[in-house]
């Protein structure tokens, strides 16, 4: 069977669960393949910018419960990327497969949006529009609040 | 071999399947219009044995490594410093005391048993009936296709379809799709038929992965369940509410606008209420042991208000 979707976004990292939900926000679809939440419980600070970015599309309300603190907002990590991660397996725009990998076909120089992702029992051969991987983002929340709004606006200024 | 209709049919069904004009203006049932007082009446002689089985997973609560939902639980009061000098100054003795917590959760998802109510999804900004999906509000919840539409809860002729049984596996692969060939074939392997009112539920055998890896079990990977040909046997079966041990749809569903067509094309058009994330491993035992495949269902969902579903706890009592 064919996997065809609008985005795929491969890696882990706060930036892949980040970039799904600010897509399916504005109504776009993806599948996260691969994601691995973190287990860093350290707190981080969120600045007012990065609350604003993720307060439009109802995402801070569903971390407000797991802040460490509110003024400032801090939160763990792990509690972000995983609370999130929940968020993105109940939203019907999202899909989330964990423990797979995913292999580009390469022509040339530039990976094509199309190839193969696998558990390692199973693969499907997959299509997608557009492909993010995430792998180059950081992983600093603030920074990767920041780079996926950028994406997603980038994103959607093309599709428009 | 099964042909999967294009995602063009599945489309069409949107219209073809549609139920908003069925039962009348402002309808909030859906399918359940097809279980009557005759069915629940019928469906309570099946009760023989006196035997009750759970269809729900345990809800775990706090954060669990492994677990996809975070259910929250948050202790108001325990039983932790009971023996405290303090305490027991305060209470005469300390001889009374009690525990009571908060517990949050989404219980929307791949973890949690629960019940769709038809106010959970919308396709082209309509729920079921042609309700516009603004009166699902940050402020209000639903207005409209609340869980409130079933508070007087369900009870019907339940029935248990075991795929992994028919097919000679402990859990169906993930492109191994349920047709309504394999159903008809599940009928005839238990002897039995789907008729007007019943509740389905039909197992995949993912539930026993689920026990069989505990914590490492993960639900975010390309699962089996109802193709979407199943749509129109549902229709012309006149089933109330179905049930699995997924999330019915099948994933990857191999349909991209469509991409849960039994969610979409079944709440939104058809009204037809579903109960994710079901347990159907006791199930089936109970069902083997007894020879029988058929059993008075019940179920009663949290009376929330505006909410879109509730975690439900089905019975099959046999």
């Amino acid at each position: 069977m064919l996997i065809d979707t609008p985005l795929l976004i491969t890696g882990s990292g706060p930036a892949a669960l980040i970039i799904a939900k600010l897509a399916s926000g504005r109504g776009l679809g993806s599948l996260i393949a691969g994601h691995s939440s973190s287990q860093d419980e350290t707190a981080v600070l969120l600045s007012n910018a990065a609350v604003n970015i993720l307060s439009p599309h109802g995402l801070f309300d569903v971390l407000r419960p797991y802040l460490l603190s509110q003024d400032p907002v801090r939160m763990s990590r792990a509690a972000f990327e995983q609370v999130l991660k929940h968020h993105c397996v109940a939203d019907m725009n999202t899909t989330v497969y964990d423990n797979f990998s995913y292999s580009p076909i390469r022509n040339g120089i530039e990976p094509q949006r199309s190839g193969t992702i696998s558990d390692g029992t199973y693969s499907w051969d997959i299509n997608a529009d557009r492909w993010i991987d995430t792998a180059i983002i950081s992983t600093d929340l603030e920074t990767a609040i920041n780079w996926s709004d950028k994406i997603v606006t980038d994103l959607f200024a093309k599709l428009n | 071999m099964s042909i999967a209709p294009s995602e063009e049919k599945v489309l069409q069904w949107m219209d073809e399947l549609c139920n908003w004009d069925r039962w009348g203006d402002n309808d909030l049932l859906g399918t359940l219009n097809h279980l009557t007082p005759e069915k629940r009446v019928s469906a309570a002689g099946l009760v023989r044995e006196g035997k009750s089985v759970s269809c729900s997973w345990d809800i775990r609560t706090g954060r669990q490594p492994g677990a996809t939902a975070e259910s929250q639980r948050y202790m108001l009061s325990t039983g932790l410093g009971l023996d405290d000098e303090g305490r027991k100054g305060l209470f005469d003795g300390g001889r009374a005391g009690g525990a009571q917590e908060f517990i949050g959760m989404v219980f929307h998802g791949l973890d949690v048993t629960h019940l769709d109510s038809l106010a959970h999804l919308f396709w082209d900004g309509k729920m079921y009936g042609g309700a516009p999906a603004s009166l699902v509000s940050d402020r209000q919840g639903a207005l409209q296709h609340d869980v409130l539409s079933v508070s007087d809860g369900i009870t019907t002729r339940g029935v248990l379809l075991d795929m992994p049984r028919l097919k000679g596996v402990d859990v169906l692969a993930p492109d191994q799709h349920i047709y309504p060939e394999d159903l008809e074939a599940a009928e005839d392997a238990a002897g039995i038929e789907v008729e007007p009112g019943d509740v389905l539920l039909v197992r995949t055998g993912e539930g026993g992965a689920r026990i069989r890896e505990k914590r490492n079990y993960n639900a975010n990977k390309p699962r089996s369940g109802y193709q979407a040909a199943c749509l129109p046997w549902l229709q012309e079966r006149q089933v109330s509410m179905i049930g699995s041990d997924v999330a019915q749809d099948p994933t990857p569903s191999g349909y991209r606008q469509v991409s849960m067509p039994i969610h979409m094309v079944g709440i939104v058009a058809m009204g037809l209420w579903l109960i994710d994330n079901c347990q159907l491993e006791d199930l089936a035992a109970t069902c083997v042991e007894l020879g029988r495949w058929e059993f008075n269902f019940a179920l009663a969902p949290i009376r929330f208000q505006g909410v879109t579903g509730s975690p439900v706890n089905p019975l099959a009592i046999f």
